[in-house]
Formats: structure tokens, C-alpha cells, sequence
């Protein structure tokens, strides 16, 4: 396969996968209204776990990881995914009964970066700094890279399909509307009998699974996860793709995600190399991607392509 | 190696210090304001470096006096980014989801200009050789010492005002019930002029005190350094001044004395511990009062 050819299948596995993030996001803190600030550690939680369940057991001398147990493919991502819901399930008990919208972020927050911190300590946890590596990819060795290339793209797409549908059919159901209705007015939403907690948790599950798949199949895709793949300013990235393209709907969310993610991101990367600023391109990514906000909070605060108002038939 | 615990006590007050400066700003922003400045920890990297361009080449001005132009700088610029930015965007969607995504939105675009302006290496300020004072059996540097003077100089100032002034009445006013005291006829805007210039000459001061610290500093020195102010905030209590003092005194203490029970790198795990706790048994943080951060819809 030509270069091109292989960056251009590597752009489209990006963009599904930053799709099933960004459709996650979306349906915590579109749908739901969970200002969740820290949907990147859940990324993480996912990444690490199914890096974890993928790597054969850590040998003595070698890099030191907890786990080790060399599941193949689907099975490394659907643990993944599993633990990532296991431990938002845990914050959501901790959290969405005591605290309200704005406390909730900060202290969200706080808790990601208190458990970035931990991961990047060498423990014998997670590797520390240098992450863990080497995470096998599905049937990575034996496929021929190309074919791999394209295999991974179809599972990709296939999976991006699969978190679409979901999410585009629970946002469509009686259980989509009672989401929004907690987001609206939460009040009002108990009033009616609904319990705003357990639907801000259910909410908050959903999208999990979404970051945990999305965090999971970006370990294998890339081979491994460090803490540099989940610094804080991630969430930001993912956040501001959500509300660009117009929170609330799987088909804005995604819309965003495009814009932010790929025209923005990888478009970039055409630019002429600043001589001697490895940092200036991408600090001026993240500037056009604050004044994309900004602008489309100011002009069109319900995104570009906003979340259609709900019809009722007589 | 023999644990000196009241050298951990001193090191975790003079951590405190300059966690406290920077906390007691936080929380009068969001008491005065509402909402929370997510980019905060940019004010005070604004602050560290505004420093360093004082203190370089090629005016080599003295870091303390610096320091003070630095404090200044930073309250400038967050009394222009208050007016510029947040009040016309508080003004024209009042909503809290769009102002928090706009302090957010701020705070990355700060952190990527210093970034495109100073780029990502790491800095030190040019700071004579310091004397060393031996007390009891602790060792401090003149800098420590100074730093704790200026925390409690500023922490008594922000005392004095709100306890003493019709300024500090009408920021208490404001926090306790914005409704109310805007009714009474308290000029809400004139008063938010007034604290964002205050917090940012705190922040300012904070940040250059950080950054002198942590001895070699980088643009992400403010935006780590927010996760360590927002527990103290949390634990104290959302929108109090003591609160957050109490806070940043517990995260300083907690930090250094937990080297005596557990390895320093899981330090974090004791602050997530905090965090965890005050949220299941105290929401409203040590200090905070019923409606300030406690789950109102149900």
C-alpha cells in the first residue's frame, strides 16, 4: 500500500474512533447533562484495561504491569469495556446523589487528574510514564499489514455503526426523552415520578461504554497507552467537538467530531513546519479550536447542526 | 531514612501558602461571580511568566519587585478578560453550562498563546543565592520565609476586606444570595471589576511564588497546579475565603505528612481519598453552607 494510501486509512480509523468517543460524550453531556470533565479518564480506564487483558503476564525484569492475561481480540476490548463501566457505576454512586451540575465538574476533575498522577508513578500498576506497549492488534500477527490495515478499518466503522445505532435509538426512545427531560429540568423530571439519579447514572453508564470501546480499540489500534494519550486537555478536545457540531444528537456530536477532530487536527498537519517549533502547530490548533468555540457559542449556541426540537403528533 | 515530622510540618505549611494565595482567589471569583474559571491555573502561569520576563533579560529586575509587576499584570488581565470575555458572554447567554465551557475555552487558549509565545521549555528565574535559617531542627530558605509572610499578609488582607469593609460586606452579600443583593441596589458588575482585579494580583502573586517552588517551571505550571487548588476548594467549601485556607492548610499538610505512612508517589491517592470522603459525608465541603454545592434538584 502507497503512503497516501495508508495514511488515509489510518485518518478514517481515527475518525471512527474518535466518533464512538465523541458519540459517548455526547450522550452524557449532551443528552444527560453530566458536565463530565473527566470523560478522558474514562477513556484511559478502558485503554489501560484492555491493554492490561491483551499483554501476556508481565515477566520479571521487564516492564511491570498488574494483569497480563494475554485474551485475544474481541475479548482485551469487551474486558475493557467492562471495567470501564464497572468503575463509572462506582463514580456515579460516589458522585451524581450528592452533587450538583457545576460542583460535579470540579470535582470530577480533580479526581482524573488524582488518578493521571498515580498512573504516571512507576508502581508496577500501569508501567508509570512510559505506559504500557506492545499491545497486540487484532489478528495482527497473521495478517500482512496492509490487509490489517483494512480489517482494522472495517472493525472500526463496524463499530462506530453499532454505538450510532445505540445511541441514535435510545435517544430516540421514551428513555432518550426522559434523559433530556433530567438535563432540562431535573426538578420537573422527579416531579413526574422519574428519579433524575438513576437516569443521570444510566446516562453516564451508556456513554462510559462508548469511552471504554473507544479507549480500548485506540490501545490495540496504536499498540499501547501512556499517560501522554490522556492529558487533560483530551476532554476539552472531545468537549468542544460535541458542542460545535451541535450536543444533544448522535448525527451533531458526530458532525463535531469531524470538524474539530479531523478538519481541524489532522488538516493541519498539511501546514508548513515552523522552523524549530515542533510546539507551535499544535498550540495553534488548540487556539483555532478555542475560537471555533467560542465563535459557535456566541453565534449558533446549540451547534452548528442543532439538536431538532421535539415533535409531538396529535 | 528517620521521618523529621516537623520539618514535613513546616515544608506542608510553606506548601500551603502558596496553595492557599491561590485558592482564597479561586473561590472569591466563583462567590462574586457564580460560575467557576476552569482556566484559572492560566492566570497564574501568566503571573510566573510576566516574572520571568522582568526578572531576565535584559532589565534583571529583582524577582520580588517582579513579582509585584507580575501581580499586577495578572489582575489587569483578569479584569480584561472579565470584561472583554466573560460578561458579555454572562450578559447574552446566562446559561452555566456556556460560561463554564467559556472559562474553559479561555483558559486553552491562554496556555496555547504563552505556548506560541514562550514555547514549551522549562525556565528558571535569576535569583540570587538564598541564606539558609536553621530553627530547631528545620531548615529553611529566606525565600520560604518570605513566602509564608506574603501568604499571611495576603490572607489577612482578604480578612480585613471581608470582614471590615463595605466592599468585603457586599462581596459576602453577593455570595450568600445573588438575587437578594442585587435587589438591594449592590452593583453587581462594578463589584465583579473589583474582585477580578483582586484574584488576579492573588494569582499573580501565586504563580510567581509557584513556579520559584518548583524551582524550573514550564506553561503548564498554573494548569497542574489547578489540581491541587480545586480540592482545597472542595474540601473547604465552594465560595468561602476560610474554607479554602482550611483546605489548601489540609491538601499541604496531607501531601507532606503522607510520606510518613505511604511512598511519595502515591500521595495522590491520599488527596482522591479526601476528595472521595468530603463528597460522600460533607458535599458542601468543611466549610461551606447549605446551597453552596449541594445537590439542589432532588
Amino acid at each position: 500500500m502507497s503512503g497516501m494510501g495508508f495514511y488515509l486509512t489510518t485518518i478514517a480509523v481515527y475518525a471512527a474512533l474518535n466518533g464512538i468517543l465523541v458519540l459517548g460524550l455526547n450522550m452524557q453531556f449532551g443528552v444527560t447533562g453530566i458536565f463530565n470533565f473527566a470523560y478522558i479518564l474514562l477513556v484511559a480506564v478502558g485503554a489501560y484495561s484492555t491493554g492490561i487483558a491483551a499483554l501476556p503476564h508481565p515477566i520479571p525484569g521487564g516492564p511491570q504491569y498488574v494483569g497480563g492475561f494475554g485474551w485475544a481480540f474481541p475479548w482485551d476490548v469487551l474486558f475493557g469495556v467492562a471495567v470501564t463501566v464497572v468503575f463509572a457505576l462506582g463514580l456515579a454512586l460516589i458522585a451524581f446523589r450528592r452533587i450538583s451540575n457545576w460542583y460535579l465538574a470540579l470535582t470530577l476533575s480533580a479526581i482524573s487528574w488524582a488518578l493521571f498522577v498515580l498512573s504516571t508513578n512507576d508502581l508496577g500498576l500501569l508501567n508509570g510514564e512510559i505506559g504500557l506497549a506492545g499491545i497486540p492488534g487484532p489478528w495482527q500477527d497473521v495478517l500482512d499489514p496492509t490487509t490489517y490495515q483494512f480489517v482494522f478499518l472495517a472493525i472500526a466503522v463496524l463499530l462506530l455503526a453499532l454505538t450510532y445505532t445505540v445511541m441514535w435509538r435510545v435517544e430516540r426512545s421514551p428513555l432518550g426523552r426522559a434523559l433530556r427531560a433530567t438535563r432540562e429540568d431535573p426538578i420537573a423530571t422527579a416531579s413526574l415520578g422519574k428519579n433524575p439519579v438513576r437516569l443521570k447514572t444510566i446516562g453516564f453508564l451508556l456513554g462510559a461504554a462508548a469511552a471504554g470501546l473507544g479507549g480500548g480499540l485506540s490501545a490495540v489500534y496504536l499498540g499501547g497507552w501512556s499517560p501522554q494519550a490522556w492529558a487533560s486537555g483530551e476532554t476539552f478536545v472531545l468537549l468542544a467537538a460535541v458542542i460545535v457540531g451541535g450536543r444533544g444528537w448522535a448525527n451533531g456530536a458526530f458532525l463535531g467530531s469531524l470538524i474539530v477532530l479531523e478538519a481541524i487536527i489532522e488538516g493541519s498537519r498539511f501546514l508548513p513546519d515552523p522552523g524549530g517549533r515542533p510546539d507551535l502547530v499544535p498550540a495553534l490548533q488548540s487556539v483555532a479550536i478555542g475560537l471555533l468555540l467560542l465563535a459557535v457559542l456566541w453565534w449558533r449556541p446549540r451547534g452548528i447542526w442543532p439538536e431538532p426540537k421535539e415533535r409531538f403528533r396529535r | 531514612m528517620p521521618q523529621d515530622i516537623p520539618a514535613l510540618v513546616v515544608f506542608g505549611v510553606v506548601d500551603a501558602a502558596v496553595l492557599a494565595i491561590a485558592a482564597v482567589g479561586f473561590t472569591l471569583q466563583f462567590g462574586v461571580t457564580n460560575y467557576f474559571n476552569f482556566g484559572y491555573g492560566e492566570w497564574l502561569t501568566f503571573g510566573a511568566f510576566i516574572a520571568m520576563v522582568f526578572n531576565g533579560e535584559p532589565l534583571h529586575l529583582n524577582i520580588w519587585l517582579a513579582m509585584l509587576v507580575a501581580g499586577v499584570a495578572t489582575a489587569l488581565l483578569s479584569f480584561a478578560i472579565n470584561r472583554g470575555v466573560f460578561m458579555p458572554f454572562v450578559r447574552r447567554r446566562p446559561e452555566p453550562l456556556f460560561i463554564l465551557i467559556v472559562t474553559l475555552a479561555v483558559g486553552l487558549l491562554l496556555n496555547n498563546l504563552y505556548i506560541a509565545i514562550w514555547g514549551t521549555a522549562y525556565h528558571e528565574y535569576e535569583t540570587a543565592a538564598r541564606d539558609v535559617h536553621q530553627i530547631g531542627s528545620v531548615t529553611l530558605a529566606t525565600d520560604q520565609l518570605v513566602f509564608l509572610v506574603i501568604a499571611l499578609g495576603l490572607m489577612l488582607a482578604t480578612h480585613s476586606v471581608l470582614a471590615y469593609t463595605k466592599l468585603g460586606r457586599s462581596m459576602r452579600a453577593i455570595a450568600d444570595d445573588r438575587t437578594l443583593a442585587t435587589v438591594c441596589g449592590l452593583d453587581a458588575a462594578r463589584l465583579a471589576d473589583v474582585t477580578w482585579l483582586m484574584t488576579g494580583f492573588m494569582a499573580g502573586v501565586a504563580g510567581v511564588i509557584l513556579a520559584m517552588q518548583v524551582h524550573t517551571f514550564g506553561t503548564d505550571v498554573g494548569g497542574n497546579f489547578t489540581y491541587l487548588i480545586f480540592p482545597a476548594v472542595i474540601i473547604g467549601g465552594i465560595g468561602r475565603a476560610y474554607g479554602a485556607m482550611v483546605g489548601a492548610l489540609i491538601i499541604g499538610l496531607v501531601t507532606a505528612l503522607g510520606v510518613l505512612v505511604i511512598p511519595a508517589a502515591l500521595t495522590p491517592t491520599l488527596i482522591f481519598g479526601a476528595i472521595v470522603a468530603i463528597v460522600l459525608f460533607r458535599p458542601q465541603g468543611l466549610l461551606g453552607g447549605l446551597g453552596h454545592g449541594r445537590m439542589q434538584e432532588s
